[in-house]
């Protein structure tokens, strides 16, 4: 079974075990082995980015903060 | 003296002669010429008359005229008047819509200005705040903090 290949883009504070936890729950949510190539990337502030098959799963607190940001500017517009 | 009647038979006769003479001489070229100056100086006279009747007439004519005149012209400064003042008042009216108008324009430019400068103001001020949040959480994020980021994630996605 060919495995699953990605980018992983990690922020704050985090081991080897934040690693194998978050490959094994997207290894039991897409059901296949999942091997991720791991980066840092302070700019996400804090949770992680992961990229596989051209799929974008976003868990940063960059993107919520932006999703705020976003909500505060159009309650704004009325 | 003695008086001849001879004599004065014959100087009647001479009178009678020469009056019959002078009347078939003078009387009637004279008469003639006479009716001919009474004629034309009446005829002078009737055209006199009736030079001063049409002078009259065409006086008369003048005048009615002149009536007729200075009521049109009293008729026309009326309408022309009456026509300044329309135009006055609908120029009036106009510059009052006009002026309304570009008050109205006006408040409602300011009215967009204000609501662009309060959106403006409050995209600045959120943008500001997430900024600021940003980079206290750059520092303050714990690894709870991501753990807990972590599981909130998959937990949403299933």
């Amino acid at each position: 079974m060919m495995a699953l290949t990605g980018k992983l883009y990690m922020a704050g504070p985090y081991d080897e075990n934040t690693i194998q936890d978050i490959t094994q729950r997207f290894e039991e949510k897409l059901g296949d082995k999942v091997d991720f190539v791991v980066k840092q990337d302070e700019h996400l502030i804090g949770g992680f980015r992961a990229m596989i098959n051209g799929t974008l799963y976003d868990a940063s607190v960059l993107t919520k903060m932006d999703n705020i940001l976003i909500f505060l500017k159009s309650e704004s517009q009325g | 003296m003695e008086i001849n009647f001879l004599d004065i038979v014959q100087h009647v006769i001479n009178i009678v002669v020469l009056y019959i003479i002078l009347r078939a001489i003078l009387y009637n070229p004279v008469s003639k010429f006479i009716q001919e100056r009474k004629d034309k100086h009446q005829q002078q006279q009737d055209s006199l008359d009736q030079s001063i009747l049409q002078a009259k007439e065409l006086e008369q004519k003048n005048q009615k005229l002149i009536e007729q005149n200075q009521i049109k012209a009293e008729q026309l400064v009326n309408e022309k008047k009456a026509y300044a003042e329309q135009m006055a008042a609908k120029t009036i009216e106009e510059a009052k819509q006009e002026a309304a108008r570009m008050i109205e324009q006006a408040q409602m430019l300011i009215k967009e200005d204000k609501e662009k400068a309060q959106h403006d103001f409050v995209e600045q001020t959120a943008e500001l705040a997430i900024t600021l949040a940003k980079h206290i959480l750059e520092r303050e994020v714990k690894r709870e903090d991501n753990q807990h980021l972590i599981d909130d994630f998959f937990r949403k996605v299933g």
